[in-house]
């Protein structure tokens, strides 16, 4: 019965899905032809936009060292022929703008800046959850003033450029544990590619593990011993951004590793306040008793090799 | 304070110093350059090169601007949004060239130095964890931006904090379009403690000697007496900083070699140093005397990086070979224990025999991928566009392995040829381990109409392990040849194309896991050869978006994500996932996004022996089948109950909003929210019931003109988490419950569940319900939620020439964790435990203020403070504050039940004051 009811919903969800595909309409403005004009009649009217424009990336590379055609219409280049624009500067159909207020279509947008930066790091975009999401590529780049000292991003740096949307991971940034983005030695891209990937959530890796492995070179292994789960998928033991826990674990030890291990002896023993040390190091007063599986690292303190062992002896992870 | 990392100096003579480390470090950092890389959104790390008082990397051409009043132009309406509604940032008034040089260069460039004073707690774990901030003469920053129009040629240089242990460096020069070269240098500092109780001489080598009033193996007196030692030198010796420096630099090189194709190349070389608490312990079924230790750190790793990508209107293609190689400059960690360690189940060593432990650290292992990408665009077909593809990398480590232990001593009974100190007691002489992966992924997207997109694709991923290290000793046999345990053992035991005794030393000797090596008999869980853990992962799934006008779209997705592992409990997991989304960027001022997303994961049979049963003695030595036999270590491994959450069933629902919405043309709102539900239907132990992530966010962002900036920002999450477990063994006198004694696993043995056979031992033994094992009554329930509360807000005036600004971070976070006790708890511990551990609890307040005030047209003065505090509550430290040795039982005839040398993170309030002066060229 559950399974007819999950199948309903799922139908239900997909017939959905098609009714909002196919009860839609086209309203996608069509933009008019129009001619090139070139930059300096741009330039005519807008003095300061030139201003900003001339200390960034694409004004070098249009202006000194164009590669074709296209890329040597300088402010066309992106904005599309301005004629028509020059004639009548109100109209926002007539020239391709990057903002809210301008409101070209995104689609539009994208496919301008497709034009130059196709392939490369951009190969899966199409599909990527950016995409999907209706993200235009000026929702983090603003081209027209070097805010940023590398990337023509929006903002002065990658992370804070990433954290006006993310404010999600922002917050797990500023956690007890935490890599260290908020002290300027990361950023976002480090391990994720925001134009898109083969890798879940946008990895510029083939795992997760892969990209851990970029800065963790030394659990990379293969060890002697494997631990499975940390083999498998580090994120099973670690929150990537930051916890409220030491060493950006999920849950407080011994908790965490109980929720796989449920061995006999100490593995599924219960753990509990009754087992800290006072302050002369011994037992609680009125029935406490020590374990070393509270404390500290808890199961690391004997189990140190956690991430996978060399050591013949390792299989527990303890050499 | 002792402090273990590189480049510290005492304070009397660290102005001096810092003046020969500046200029050292620049010319170490010029040098390194040479030799350096760095990386773009698609590949390789190092995307950004900063430090904590410059977390935005250098813009020379920027820095220290004021805001343009004429912002980006205009022609443009005041405050211009994103697509999506945020402000775009005012523009800074970009520097004026400083002059040009007699071969044509012009050049921006600056720098910023002065002197910086720290107050406090400064040298706290908390306050120094990623960054490095001492008294004294302070380079903050500089950047030089140099450009020759003529010939289109570049060359920028930034950097900061030098001679500090987060200096950072970055250089480029190149022609535009046409070839770059990148480098940079960076160190990161990473504090892991800052009250560690050190015993130890030698920290960050990869031997550890006691310090002075400590001796290996025990003074030879009693227990006590030696963790009374060990107490009083690690108070002597408390405060010591712990922790590591990466130093990374690396060159890359991007050129275009026409208008379609495009190569780069790059190298880097990493080098981490230092030391972080480790554990260890001794004895044979774990426990023993665990005294942290300290893990050296002296790593380095090259990583090389070539790719060639082509692009044109239809087809682009990439194709990216990387390698790497890590190399760990200390292969094992040798080190003393102060304590009297006993032989378990071993012959041949006295109590204080043990002097020594010995660690094999990370292996060196070397790293290579190959990929290709294809995409081709089907103008024809749909407007569509196809994507592939692959990429094969192989992960290899062949380190040396070590004998088991030092001692040459150590036999075991049943054992002759005992030659466990030797690498001939190992079945091979090096690790020989490998796993290979393949990727593989596919993809078309469609356009049917210019309003409907759909895409489908398919990815494989494989990882394959090559490992098949077995535990045998093939040079040594057995003494014992009762032949109604196992065959002829004379000459060993014969399995897995290994003629040997199996098993393994555990602990230097101080604990055994050897088949029949203590005596003639034998059990069935012991580890008698590595896991080969691998996995296959297919997902191939569809999605559909279609826009029902200009701002408002649809979209749909399915995915099937199939895991097919090897040697878990559960051999194969599908999960499905259905999301649904909206977008709609039309609402008034608003972008609204809406999805959710289902997703059911279910799996095959769940075994909780199975997959490792060739792994173990069990199957080398046939499990016993008269009644009346013990067959507990065959059929047992893990409570049946259990589900691992990783493999488990699993329903999850995810609703996730997110809108932006400009309240006035000056005045940016945002609010994201994520709702998470997570079901684990069928685990009786594990994480069990119902898990939840849940957040929102809340973002303000206020630009009335261009003197003026506000912003505040507020997150609240919280997690909930539920698990269950089921303490092994009987209920002791005195608990809650009344006593009551488990079955035990025997043949014969009567069990609510039927009368234990060898066929049905696996059953009924691993289950709670028989009372063989476990009792239900034993089980424990604990509950996990964890709330977090971020604020900021932040405030940037300028009062005409003069700049001011403001910001305060708040973070919280706290861990509740409520428990039903274990049926197995004493009435007194019980009363003890109460109904929860302490809470977690984490705050720190961060506030940073600066004010520019210009001095001339060149020079401007800059005041800045940041002011830190930070409180911590972590019961993982609770009573070892004060002492590092934890003894169980009053009279301390025992060895310590821990000894924690590190007494955790401490509270603090720290802060920076500092002038700087900003010279600009």
């Amino acid at each position: 019965m559950k399974i007819i009811q999950h199948s309903m919903v799922r139908l239900g969800l997909f017939a959905l899905a098609l009714l909002f595909c196919l009860a839609g309409r086209s309203a996608l403005a069509q933009q008019d032809q129009a001619n090139y004009i070139g930059e300096k009649k741009c330039i005519e009217c807008h003095k300061q936009e030139n201003s900003h424009f001339s200390h960034t990336a694409h004004a070098k590379v249009f202006r000194l060292n164009p590669r074709n055609e296209n890329e040597s219409r300088v402010c066309e280049t992106c904005h599309g022929p301005g004629s028509l624009h020059a004639k009548s500067t109100k109209d926002k159909n007539l020239i391709i703008g990057y903002t809210k207020e301008w409101g070209t279509p995104v689609e539009k947008q994208q496919e301008q800046c497709l034009t130059c930066h196709k392939g490369g790091n951009r190969m899966h975009w199409d599909g990527s959850a950016h995409a999907n999401n209706k993200i235009s590529c000026s929702d983090c780049h603003n081209p027209m003033a070097k805010f940023s000292a590398k990337g023509l991003l929006k903002k002065a740096s990658i992370t804070e450029t990433c954290q006006t949307c993310h404010q999600q991971q922002r917050a797990e940034f500023m956690k007890r544990s935490h890599m260290p983005l908020p002290e300027g030695k990361m950023s976002c891209e480090d391990c994720h590619n925001p134009h898109g990937t083969t890798t879940r959530p946008l990895l510029k890796a083939d795992s997760v593990n892969d990209i851990c492995y970029s800065c963790h070179a030394e659990k990379r292994g293969p060890f002697l011993w494997e631990h499975a789960p940390v083999r498998e998928n580090c994120v099973n033991c670690h929150h990537p951004h930051g916890s409220n826990h030491d060493k950006l674990l999920q849950a407080a030890r011994p908790y965490l590793c109980q929720q796989c291990h449920a061995n006999t002896n100490h593995p599924s023993a219960f753990y509990n306040a009754s087992q800290f040390p006072n302050a002369a190091g011994n037992p609680l007063a009125g029935g406490g008793v020590l374990n070393s599986r509270v404390m500290g690292r808890a199961c690391q303190n004997c189990h140190a090799q956690i991430h996978g062992s060399n050591h013949p002896a390792g299989a527990r992870f303890q050499r | 304070m002792k402090n273990i990392r590189s480049g510290r100096l005492a304070m009397a003579t660290r102005t001096q110093m810092k003046t020969n480390l500046l200029a050292t470090s620049v010319a170490l950092a010029l040098v390194q350059m040479a030799t350096v890389a760095y990386a773009d959104s698609g590949v390789g790390q190092d995307t950004t090169i900063g430090n904590a008082l410059n977390r935005q990397p250098i813009n020379p051409t920027t820095y220290g601007g004021l805001p343009d009043h004429d912002n980006i132009g205009a022609g443009y309406d005041n405050l211009d949004h994103t697509p999506s509604g945020q402000f775009y940032d005012r523009p800074l008034v970009p520097n004026q060239p400083g002059g040009k040089t007699a071969g044509g260069w012009e050049y921006t460039g600056h720098v910023e130095a002065g002197v910086i004073g720290t107050f406090g707690d400064d040298k706290s774990h908390g306050f120094r964890r990623y960054k490095d901030v001492d008294d004294g003469l302070y380079l903050n920053n500089f950047g030089v931006n140099m450009e020759k129009k003529d010939t289109a040629s570049f060359f920028e240089i930034s950097g900061g904090s030098v001679g500090q242990d987060d200096q950072f460096y970055s250089a480029q020069f190149g022609r535009y379009n046409d070839w770059k070269v990148s480098a940079f240098y960076n160190e990161t500092p990473h504090v892991f403690t800052s009250t560690f109780r050190n015993i130890y001489n030698g920290v960050g080598t990869g031997n550890l000697t006691l310090k002075s009033g400590l001796t290996p193996g025990g003074a030879g007196g009693t227990n006590a007496a030696d963790a009374a030692n060990v107490a009083a030198v690690a108070n002597a010796n408390a405060d010591t900083e712990i922790g590591l420096i990466r130093k990374k630099g690396g060159a890359r090189l991007d050129m275009y070699l026409d208008d379609r194709w495009k190569l780069y190349a790059s190298y880097t070389n990493e080098k981490r140093e230092g030391a972080r608490p480790f554990g260890s312990v001794w004895g044979g079924g774990g426990g023993t005397a665990p005294t942290e230790t300290l893990e050296p750190i002296d790593y380095r790793t090259h990583d090389l990086l070539a790719g060639l990508e082509y692009a044109d209107d239809l087809s682009a293609f990439n194709l990216r070979l990387q390698a790497s190689w890590f190399r760990n400059e200390i292969d094992t960690l040798t080190f003393e224990t102060p304590y009297r360690i006993a032989a378990g189940t071993t012959n041949g060593v006295t109590a204080g025999n043990f002097k020594t432990g010995r660690f094999d650290l990370y292996p060196d292992n070397d790293y290579f991928n190959v990929k290709g990408e294809y995409s081709r665009r089907l103008p024809d077909f749909y407007k569509g566009k196809f994507t592939a593809t692959v990429a094969y990398a192989s992960s290899r480590q062949d380190d040396d392995l070590i004998p088991y232990t030092t001692l040459s001593t150590v036999n075991l009974a049943n054992v002759t040829g005992n030659n466990w100190n030797s690498v001939n007691s190992l079945s091979q002489d090096s690790a020989e381990t490998r796993i290979d992966t393949k990727l593989i992924n596919l993809g078309l997207a469609l356009n049917p109409t210019n309003n409907l997109n759909l895409s489908g694709k398919l990815r494989y991923y494989e990882t394959k392990n090559f490992n098949d290290y077995v535990a045998c000793n093939p040079n040594a046999s057995y003494v014992d040849n009762d032949p109604n345990t196992v065959g002829n053992q004379a000459g060993g035991v014969n399995a897995l194309g290994c003629n040997g005794v199996w098993g393994r030393l555990i602990n230097e000797g101080s604990g055994s896991a050897v088949l029949m090596g203590a005596n003639s008999a034998y059990a069935g869980n012991l580890n008698i050869a590595s896991v080969p853990f691998d996995y296959k992962q297919l997902t191939y799934g569809f999605s559909g978006d279609y826009r029902l006008n200009r701002t408002n779209s649809v979209n749909f997705a399915y995915e099937r994500e199939k895991f097919d592992r090897d040697h878990r409990e559960r051999e194969k997991t599908w999960e499905d996932k259905v999301k649904l989304g909206y977008v709609n960027r039309g609402i008034e001022d608003a972008t609204l996004r809406l999805s959710f997303e289902n997703d059911r994961r279910r799996g095959s049979e769940y075994h909780t022996h199975h997959p490792y049963a060739a792994y173990y003695s069990g199957d080398i030595v046939a499990m016993p089948t008269a009644t009346g036999s013990n067959v507990q270590t065959w059929v047992v491994h893990m409570n049946s109950g259990m589900r691992k959450f990783d493999l488990s069933d699993r329903d999850q629902n995810i609703l996730n909003g997110r809108v932006n919405f400009m309240l006035r043309p000056d005045l940016d709102f945002g609010i994201m929210g994520q709702l998470k539900d997570i079901k684990y239907p069928d685990s009786m132990f594990g994480r069990t019931d119902k898990q939840s992530q849940h957040s929102i966010n809340f973002d303000l962002s206020y630009q009335p003109d261009v003197e003026r900036s506000i912003y505040g920002f507020y997150s609240y999450q919280v997690a909930s988490l539920k698990q269950k477990g089921n303490a092994s063994g009987a209920i002791g006198a005195g608990a809650l419950s009344p006593a009551t004694a488990v079955l035990g696993c025997t043949i014969g043995t009567v069990t609510p569940m039927g009368t234990i056979t060898a066929d049905n031992a696996e059953e009924i033994c691993q289950s709670s319900y028989s009372g063989s094992v476990w009792l239900l009554a034993n089980g424990w329930a604990v509950n996990h939620k964890d709330t977090t509360n971020v604020l900021g807000f932040g405030w940037k005036e300028v009062f005409g020439t003069k700049t001011f600004d403001f910001n305060y971070t708040y973070a919280g976070g706290k861990t509740k964790i409520g428990y039903d006790p274990a049926g197995g708890t004493t009435t007194a511990a019980a009363a003890l435990a109460g109904d929860g551990m302490p809470d977690l609890k984490t705050t720190t307040h961060i506030i940073e203020a600066n004010l520019l005030v210009p001095i001339n047209n060149s020079l401007t003065s800059r005041i800045f403070m940041r002011y830190e505090i930070g409180k911590i509550d972590d019961w993982h430290y609770t009573g070892l504050q004060n002492t590092s040795v934890a003894i169980n039982n009053a009279a301390a005839t025992n060895l310590p039940t821990a000894t924690v040398l590190d007494a955790g993170p401490q509270d603090y309030r720290a802060s920076v004051l500092g002038i700087l002066f900003n010279y600009k060229m």
